[in-house]
């Protein structure tokens, strides 16, 4: 049986806790534990609520003491020298193990397009780093550009709403390199039809810890009409096929 | 720890307990494609749970037709008896209808309750007309089942407080408990104020409020919902079963409270 991995968790403190406190790599470990779910992969709250530089660093140390979690990155356009050259923060990033890179343009003021993000966007496409952006955070326009200027980077679409089927079947049927994690798509038999329409490998689990939780956002797929062959797939298989992609 | 219901899960299985979803609708729906929107589709997913029993408004009843939406939704009734219950929609601002579509329905045991929409039909929940609903359902033991949103004025959680104290005979149910995770102690103060009010836990954001409402009021005033087919039931499901309450109260909210508010 493949093992379960968690593509969309964050750690660490909060403007706003979900909990009322912390959401801490302990905790969601023991909420991994529930759902049986083996790795998480993980990015720093600080990383989005307070500068890249810190959380990244963070998200790497939390990972390092946990061996069951593996750190995201969240990035920057370079221009404002606030990250290095591109090249080479993806160079760290594959140096230091990190297995995924996430962008915020909405809460982090920038553009995702080519003359502000192509340079970042380039580089991540040559190492084949998978890059992971909530739908809130842009448009479906600004994605399927994204996908068509550099077919060759894995890009998973995050806090995809259970409304959202009208855009979404059209997109994942125009950009071959998309991938739709799968947390908040809450639609009725929504796995099922993607599933069915697109392939499983199109569909990575997330839960979107802590706002959503592993053990209910794991049950979309376990309680889906796909065979255990699928279902795998899309609770780990893909996800490990992304990390193996990764040029180091 | 992990509990039996959540183990069971864990393994995808049915769960072994008579689920009775209080909040499901049926249909297609204008404003975004819903698969297996259908009675058949529907029984599906709730086979797969573990559902036995679905309370339905139909889309086309919160929509633009009530009165052709309740003939969908007791027909589904009628045609599959024991998977799904029926409840009267009205709209508001067919106030000449609002009686007279309630007492269509005297003596239809398949149609159990009475589904408003405030934010749907943008009338206030205290309004006249409302009023008069709650009169008419009080005296026909039909529970009121309203959605609620936190920061709508037409359905704040916090407006049901009063309303329910006015009409002590009529049982309200106030869908989605406000929606939001945060504003979520709006529904809790309405629920701590009049017992005949009851939280349903369904929505797309509340993930980790279940514990809280049961610590809050606890759990013999929470109805499990899953607002299928607007949304899939498994994660609506799981939010119950992986919310860190014991196992009994998870029973409370699955299935016993319900089986009391909707005469099963």
């Amino acid at each position: 049986m493949a093992q379960l991995i968690d593509s969309n968790c964050m750690v660490g403190p909060t403007v706003n806790p979900v909990l009322g406190r912390e959401f801490s790599a302990e905790i969601l470990e023991k909420e991994m534990d529930l759902a049986e779910v083996q790795k998480a992969v993980v990015h720093h709250a600080l990383a989005k609520e307070h500068h890249p530089a810190v959380g990244n660093a963070a998200a790497v140390e939390i990972a390092r003491t946990h061996p069951r979690l593996l750190p995201a990155w969240v990035l920057l356009p370079h221009q404002t020298k606030e990250m290095e050259a591109p090249e080479r923060v993806v160079e760290r990033m594959v140096e230091s193990g990190v297995v995924l890179a996430k962008m915020f343009p909405a809460d982090h003021n920038f553009s995702l397009s080519e003359w502000s993000c192509g340079p970042v966007l380039s580089a991540l496409e040559e190492r084949r780093m998978p890059l992971m952006i909530d739908l809130t955070q842009t448009t479906c326009d600004q994605v399927a550009a994204i996908c068509t200027a550099h077919p060759g980077l894995p890009v998973i679409l995050a806090d995809v709403g259970y409304r959202t089927g009208r855009f979404i079947y059209a997109l994942l049927g125009a950009c071959p390199n998309l991938r739709i994690e799968t947390s908040r798509y809450q639609a009725h038999r929504g796995i099922e039809s993607l599933c069915r329409e697109f392939g499983a490998e199109r569909l990575i689990f997330g839960s979107r810890s802590p706002d959503l939780a592993c053990g209910p956002t794991a049950m979309a797929i376990r309680y889906a009409r796909i065979s255990k062959a699928e279902k795998d797939k899309i609770l780990g298989g893909n996800f490990e096929a992304l990390m193996r992609g990764i040029r180091g | 720890m992990t509990g039996r219901l959540a183990e069971q899960a864990n393994m995808g299985l049915p769960l072994d307990v008579p689920i009775i979803d209080s909040h499901a609708h049926l249909g297609p729906y204008y404003n975004f494609h819903i698969p297996f929107n259908d009675p058949e589709g529907m029984i599906q997913s709730m086979d797969a749970l573990g559902i036995r029993t679905c309370c339905i408004a139909a889309h086309l009843g919160i929509g633009p037709d009530f009165r052709a939406g309740n003939d969908v939704a007791l027909k589904a009734a009628t045609d599959h008896p024991g998977r799904f219950i029926g409840a009267i929609c009205i709209n508001p601002n067919y106030p000449e209808a609002i009686l007279s579509e309630i007492d269509r329905f005297t003596g239809v045991d398949a149609m159990r309750a009475v589904k408003l929409h405030p934010a749907l039909h943008n009338y206030p929940a205290d309004g006249e007309r409302y009023r008069m609903v709650y009169e008419a359902a009080g005296k026909r033991h039909l529970p009121v089942a309203s959605h609620t949103w936190a920061g709508d004025k037409r359905c704040s959680p916090k407006m049901y407080a009063a309303i329910a104290k006015e009409y002590p005979e009529t049982t309200f149910i106030l869908v989605h408990s406000g929606g939001e995770p945060g504003p979520i102690i709006e529904a809790i103060d309405a629920a701590k104020q009049a017992e005949n009010i009851y939280l349903e836990t369904s929505g797309s954001l509340t993930f980790r409020t279940v514990e809280r409402l049961v610590t809050a009021v606890g759990s013999k005033r929470l109805l499990f919902g899953s607002d299928m087919p607007f949304i899939d039931p498994a994660p609506q499901v799981g939010k119950v079963i992986y919310a860190p309450i014991s196992e009994d109260d998870k029973l409370d909210i699955l299935y016993r409270n319900a089986r009391r508010v909707f005469r099963i």
